[in-house]
């Protein structure tokens, strides 16, 4: 069952990978729609990628928006592979830009973690005692991560969320794969300082 | 003592541990860090915070997007014609600076080499009646006492200017003071020497060993220069200072030619 799952999964990827590579070639042939249709496709996942590397809903914003517009900019440096990964690699670069002018002119802390609206709708099964329990686990772990230096949080974001390898958050992030591990592996730990008080909230 | 105590748990390296969840450790690291988390409970707490940890951040809600990232036709062609502009803004901007630059290198070497031929003057007689240079004297000097040159000379890279400051400043206890006097004491030996020729800079030595650098500074007058070596030095700073000029006219004609064919471009347009 899990086999025939994973099959259609990989099905499913290598298809939307066909599409992408094709609207990159229409819009290479000067049709907007076509890059538009890639940023409908990419839209939503670059924004949750740079939300969790940006924790501030206008900057995330700002960032995924300049990063499309660089994606257009540069469509002819696309050399083939993933699109979803050359946008993901255009996100993650504009985030760390914002991120290196955030630090040289710090201004406010991220604002959003006493803002719980935008916690997603549960399901109407779900127990109100459980879903204010997602709530304050989400709204927690987002301040310990937002308060973690942010070559640690990228680190971690990468390397959890999204999947990649030591050796490719090293070759995005132009460090060597020890920085990368170092960071990975210090910012975990300082995640569980962090979260020593409210531990339980992440047992069971 | 008691293992799981967390006493004990203060000396296990909780980086193994974080190392063995990230799947970054050897096979001895391995066995020791399943070790800790077989034996420690605060290790194996560490563990399981670490997995439960990791599973929140994947799962994470994020809030759903402001707006739409789509391009407007606007945007789009603002951007197309951005790369346009940038690319020949760069090449203007790059000829422009690279002008700037080789003129500002130009006048720079003009006024240096302007100065050095003022003061040209006044520093080929420093390096004329002073210098005891070991070629000069290598023709005067027995072997062995020529040898006696070879520090002074690798000391300093102008022996004479180094005799004048050591003559300044009799006092000054620099290591160019110990060259000075083995030039003036073997420069002395040479001319008390019965092969020696005695030309004016061996006499100028023999005055430092009987009256000190400070009269060696103020006392020998007699240029030693060759006839020929000071017109060579003219022609010399004569290329420097054309080569210099040509590299002023050729950076300004650089950073200004742009600037004119816009105009032209701009007059042509209107």
């Amino acid at each position: 069952m899990t086999d025939a799952k994973a099959h259609e999964d990989r099905h499913a990827d290598a298809a939307g990978q066909g599409i992408d590579v094709a609207l990159v070639e229409e819009a290479l042939r000067g049709r907007l729609e076509a890059f538009n249709q890639l940023v409908t496709r990419h839209q939503d996942h670059l924004f949750g990628l740079v939300y969790r590397m940006v924790p501030d809903h206008d900057q995330a914003a700002d960032a995924v928006q300049e990063a499309f517009l660089s994606a257009y900019r540069n469509l002819a440096s696309f050399r083939g592979g993933s699109v979803r990964s050359w946008l993901s690699r255009i996100a993650i670069n504009a985030a760390m830009d914002l991120q290196r002018t955030r630090r040289r002119r710090p201004s406010q802390p991220y604002p959003e973690f006493e803002d719980q609206t935008w916690q997603p709708a549960a399901e109407p099964e779900v127990e109100p005692e459980s879903k204010a329990l997602a709530a304050e686990r989400s709204r927690v772990l987002s301040r310990a991560l937002a308060d973690l230096p942010f070559e640690q949080r990228n680190c971690i974001v990468l390397f959890d969320v999204e999947g990649y390898d030591y050796a490719e958050i090293a070759a995005i992030m132009h460090v060597e794969i020890g920085t990368v591990k170092s960071r990975i592996h210090r910012g975990r730990l300082a995640l569980r300082s962090a979260l020593a008080a409210d531990r339980e909230l992440f047992r069971g | 003592m008691d293992p799981t105590s967390p006493a004990v748990h203060a000396g296990h390296d909780e980086a193994l541990i974080a190392r063995l969840f990230g799947g970054d450790v050897s096979e001895a690291e391995r066995a020791r860090a399943l070790a800790l988390v077989s034996e420690c409970p605060e290790c194996e707490s560490l563990l399981a915070d670490f997995g439960a940890i990791a599973k929140a951040t994947a799962a994470l809600p994020v809030p759903p997007r402001p707006r739409d990232f789509s391009l407007t036709e606007a945007d789009a062609a603002r951007h197309r014609g951005k790369t346009r502009a940038r690319s020949r803004v760069f090449r203007l901007g790059l000829r422009r600076s690279l002008g700037g630059s080789l003129a500002a290198l130009g006048i720079f070497g003009l006024i240096l080499a302007g100065t050095t031929s003022i003061l040209g003057g006044a520093a080929s007689t420093a390096n004329g009646p002073y210098a005891l240079s070991p070629g000069r004297l290598a023709g005067a000097l027995p072997a062995a006492s020529v040898s006696n040159f070879g520090p002074a000379s690798a000391a300093t890279a102008a022996p004479a200017a180094t005799f004048e400051s050591g003559a300044v400043n009799p006092n000054q206890p620099t290591s160019s003071a110990v060259p000075v006097i083995d030039m003036a004491s073997a420069a002395a030996s040479a001319a008390s020497a019965p092969e020696a020729s005695g030309p004016p800079n061996l006499a100028a030595a023999s005055t430092v060993t009987a009256q000190g650098a400070i009269a060696v500074g103020s006392g020998s007058t007699k240029s030693t220069e060759a006839p020929g070596s000071s017109s060579s030095g003219v022609d010399a700073r004569l290329v420097w200072l054309l080569g210099f000029a040509a590299l002023f006219v050729v950076g300004l004609a650089l950073a200004i030619l742009p600037v004119r064919r816009r105009g032209r471009d701009r007059s042509a347009r209107s």
